[in-house]
C-alpha cells in the first residue's frame, strides 16, 4: 500500500535515480513511495517510471504541481540544481533532497538559503558519506581530533562507475564520456578537468574535510596537478592544517575511497564503500596509540542513513540540517575548486611557456 | 657452507640493537666480534668520516644506517678509494616487499603512470632523515629520480613533488604521528593498472604486502617476513663474499645533494 507512505518525485532520471535511490527507496517501502519521475528524455521516464509504478512526465513544473509528491529528489545535471531547488521550496513541498553540488556559485546558495528560510522546507543535500553510520560512529567517538587533527586525507581512486551501477540496476541511457584522453597539458583542459574532478568527485567529502578545518575560510592551495589518470591532486593549507585531495580515475580492479585526519596522537582512517552499490557502510578505524578502535562496517549504506535522516525530519525525531552549513559546505569547495583551477592553470601556463622557449 | 664474516663493534646505541638482532637471525652468516676489520656500521651526521676511519682499519664492507646529510669529501674520497662494498641500511629500500615490486613498477612507471608515496613516523622525527629513507625507497623501488621538490615542511611531515628518470610524476608526503605504527606505502596508477606497496616499520618482522592489479583482478605477491635490516645485512654479505660492489653509496650521496638542495 502507497497511500500511507510519503510521496517522492525525482527531476531527472539518470544513473543516480535508477542505480542509487530507486534501490535504496525499495528497502524503505514502509515509509517511502515513488510518486512520479520526471526527465527531459521521455522514454528514460517512461522506462524508470515503469519500475515503480509511478506517475511519467518531462515537465519540472508539472511534477512540482503534484499534490501527492511531498519529497523531490533533484538529480538533474548540476547547472540546474539551484533553480530547482528554488522551484520546489516555492511549490510548498515538505522537504527537498538534492544532489551534490546543490549550487554552482556562491549567489545561488545564498538565493538557496534565503527560501530555504522564507518557506522552511527541509533541504538535505546528498553527500551520503555525511550519512553514513561508519562516519558518525566515528564522530561520537573521535574526542579532540577535530582541534589536535594537522594533516587531513581525502583520497579516491575511482574505476568507471559502470561497473558498479551495472550491479545495483539495469540503467538505460547511460551517459557517454569522453572517448579520448584530453591534453592535460593545455591549461583550459588542465582547468576544465579539476573544477570538473572537484565539483563531481572531490565534492562528496569536501564537507568532511571541513569538519576537520574549524578556519575553513583561509584557504591557500600549495599546488593542484592533473594526474596521468585524469583527476586531481590538490594540496593545500586550509588555516593550520595540511589537507590533501586527491582523485584518479583508473580501469584497474581496485576502488579506494579513504578519509583520513591525523593528530600526533589520535588518527582516523575511513574507508568507504563504492558508491552506487548498496554495500553497507563505511569502515571508521581510531587509532589511539596502542589502542585501536573499528567502527562498521554496518549494514546500512550512506544512501539509507540519508534517506532514513529524511524521514526521522519529517516525523520530527531528529534535527533538520543547518542550510548554513550546507552553504559553508559548498563555499568551502566553491573556494578549494576556485583557487586549485588557478593553480593548474597557472602551472601549465608555465610549462607551455618553458616548452616554447 | 656459507662463509661467516665478523661484524665490527659500535658505539651507536640503534645500531648496536639492529646488529644484535640481525647477527641471531643470520648466526652461520655474520658474528659479532671485537675486530674491526669485519662489517662496519656507520651512522649519523659523521657517518661519512667514520665510514673512513672504519676502512683504514680494513673493514671489509661498510653499513650505513641512517645517514645525515653532513658530507665530508675527503672521507668519501677515502671510501670511494677502498672499494669495498658499502650498503645502506635505510629504513624501508630492503624490505624484501620493495624487491619484489621492483619489476613491476618499473615496468609501468613511465611518462603516463602518477606515483604517490608516503611514510609515517613517529611524532618528533628528525625530518631529514625520514625524507632521505623515503627517496632511497622511492630508488630502490623504482629507479633514478630525476626532479624532487618541497611544497610544505614543518613539524608535521612533508608534501614534496618530484619526477623519475622514467618519466612518471611523484607525489612525496611524511606525516609525524605515534597515533599509528610508522609505515610506508608506494602506490602506482597507470588508467589501467596498479600496484600498491604497503611497508611495515623495521622494528619487526610483520611481512610487507605488493598488490599488483588491472582490468581482470589483483594479485597480491608472495609476503616475506623478513625486516628490511636483515635483508641489508644479508645483502652486505653476500657482496663481501662475493667480492662485488653496491650501487647504494653514490646513490646515496645522489640524494643527500638532491635533498639539501631542495631543503
Amino acid at each position: 500500500m502507497t497511500s500511507n507512505t510519503t510521496g517522492v518525485g525525482f527531476l531527472g532520471a539518470g544513473p543516480v535515480t535508477q542505480a542509487i535511490h530507486l534501490p535504496t527507496l525499495a528497502r524503505l517501502g514502509d515509509t517511502f513511495h515513488v510518486a512520479s519521475i520526471m526527465d527531459v528524455d521521455s522514454a528514460v521516464a517512461e522506462s524508470v517510471a515503469a519500475r515503480v509504478g509511478a506517475r511519467l512526465t518531462t515537465s519540472v513544473d508539472e511534477l512540482l504541481g503534484e499534490d501527492d509528491v511531498k519529497v523531490v529528489v533533484i538529480c538533474s545535471p548540476h547547472q540546474f540544481h539551484a533553480s530547482q531547488v528554488i522551484a520546489a521550496c516555492r511549490a510548498g513541498k515538505e522537504a527537498v533532497l538534492c544532489e551534490k553540488p546543490f549550487a554552482m556559485s556562491r549567489q545561488e546558495a545564498e538565493e538557496i538559503a534565503a527560501v530555504a528560510e522564507e518557506t522552511g522546507v527541509h533541504i538535505i543535500v546528498g553527500a551520503m558519506h555525511t550519512f553514513d553510520p561508519g562516519w558518525t560512529a566515528a564522530k561520537a567517538n573521535w574526542d579532540d581530533l577535530v582541534a589536535t587533527a594537522h594533516t587531513i586525507r581525502y583520497d579516491v581512486v575511482l574505476p568507471p562507475n559502470p561497473r558498479f551501477e551495472d550491479f545495483a540496476t539495469e540503467v538505460v541511457n547511460r551517459p557517454v564520456g569522453p572517448q579520448t584522453a584530453a591534453d592535460r597539458r593545455d591549461p583550459e583542459v588542465a582547468a576544465a578537468m579539476v573544477r570538473g574532478g572537484i565539483m563531481g568527485l572531490a565534492i562528496h567529502d569536501l564537507p568532511l574535510v571541513r569538519v576537520f578545518c574549524p578556519d575553513f575560510t583561509d584557504v591557500e592551495v600549495l599546488s593542484c596537478q592533473v594526474p596521468t589518470t585524469g583527476g586531481y591532486l590538490v594540496n593545500l593549507r586550509v588555516g593550520d592544517k595540511a589537507v590533501r585531495v586527491t582523485g584518479h580515475y583508473t580501469g584497474s580492479w581496485e576502488p579506494e575511497w579513504v578519509f583520513e585526519a591525523i593528530a600526533d596522537d589520535k588518527s582516523l582512517r575511513i574507508d568507504f564503500t563504492p558508491s552506487y552499490v548498496l554495500a553497507g557502510s563505511a569502515t571508521a578505524v581510531l587509532d589511539f596509540g596502542p589502542e585501536r578502535h573499528v567502527f562498521g562496517p554496518y549494514d546500512q549504506s550512506g544512501y539509507e542513513a540519508q534517506w532514513r535522516f529524511l524521514a526521522g525530519v519529517r516525523a520530527g525525531d531528529v534535527q533538520p540540517l543547518d542550510v548554513t552549513e550546507l552553504i559553508h559546505d559548498l563555499t568551502f569547495a566553491l573556494e578549494v575548486a576556485d583557487k586549485a583551477v588557478e593553480s593548474v592553470r597557472a602551472s601549465a601556463e608555465n610549462m607551455k611557456d618553458e616548452a616554447r622557449a | 657452507m656459507t662463509q661467516q664474516v665478523t661484524v665490527a663493534p659500535t658505539t651507536d646505541a640503534r645500531a648496536r640493537l639492529i646488529i644484535a638482532q640481525v647477527v641471531a637471525s643470520l648466526p652461520v652468516s655474520l658474528r659479532s666480534a671485537a675486530a674491526r676489520s669485519g662489517l662496519a656500521a656507520v651512522t649519523g651526521d659523521s657517518w661519512s668520516r667514520s665510514g673512513a676511519r672504519a676502512v683504514e682499519d680494513g673493514a671489509s664492507g661498510v653499513m650505513i644506517l641512517a645517514p645525515g646529510l653532513a658530507l665530508d669529501t675527503a672521507a668519501l674520497d677515502e671510501i670511494r678509494r677502498a672499494g669495498v662494498p658499502v650498503v645502506v641500511d635505510t629504513t624501508w629500500s630492503y624490505n624484501p616487499a620493495v624487491g619484489s615490486a621492483a619489476p613491476h613498477l618499473m615496468q609501468l612507471a613511465d611518462e603516463d603512470a602518477s606515483v604517490e608515496t608516503r611514510v609515517e613516523a613517529p611524532a618528533g622525527s628528525n625530518l631529514d632523515e625520514v625524507a632521505l629513507a623515503q627517496l632511497g625507497l622511492v630508488r630502490s623501488a623504482l629507479g633514478d629520480i630525476a626532479e624532487f621538490r618541497i611544497e610544505r615542511w614543518n613539524v608535521h611531515g612533508y608534501e614534496a613533488v618530484g619526477r623519475l628518470a622514467s618519466g612518471s610524476d611523484v607525489a612525496f608526503s611524511a606525516i609525524l604521528t605515534n597515533a599509528r605504527r610508522p609505515h610506508a606505502s608506494i602506490r602506482l596508477l597507470t588508467r589501467r593498472a596498479a600496484v600498491r606497496v604497503e611497508l611495515p616499520d623495521t622494528g619487526t618482522a610483520t611481512c610487507g604486502s605488493v598488490i599488483v592489479s588491472d582490468e581482470t583482478g589483483a594479485v597480491l605477491l608472495p609476503t616475506s617476513f623478513e625486516t628490511a635490516h636483515r635483508a641489508a645485512w644479508r645483502e652486505l654479505h653476500g657482496r663481501v663474499v662475493s667480492g662485488s660492489t653496491s650501487s647504494d653509496f653514490e646513490e646515496l650521496l645522489e640524494d643527500i645533494k638532491m635533498l639539501t638542495s631542495a631543503r
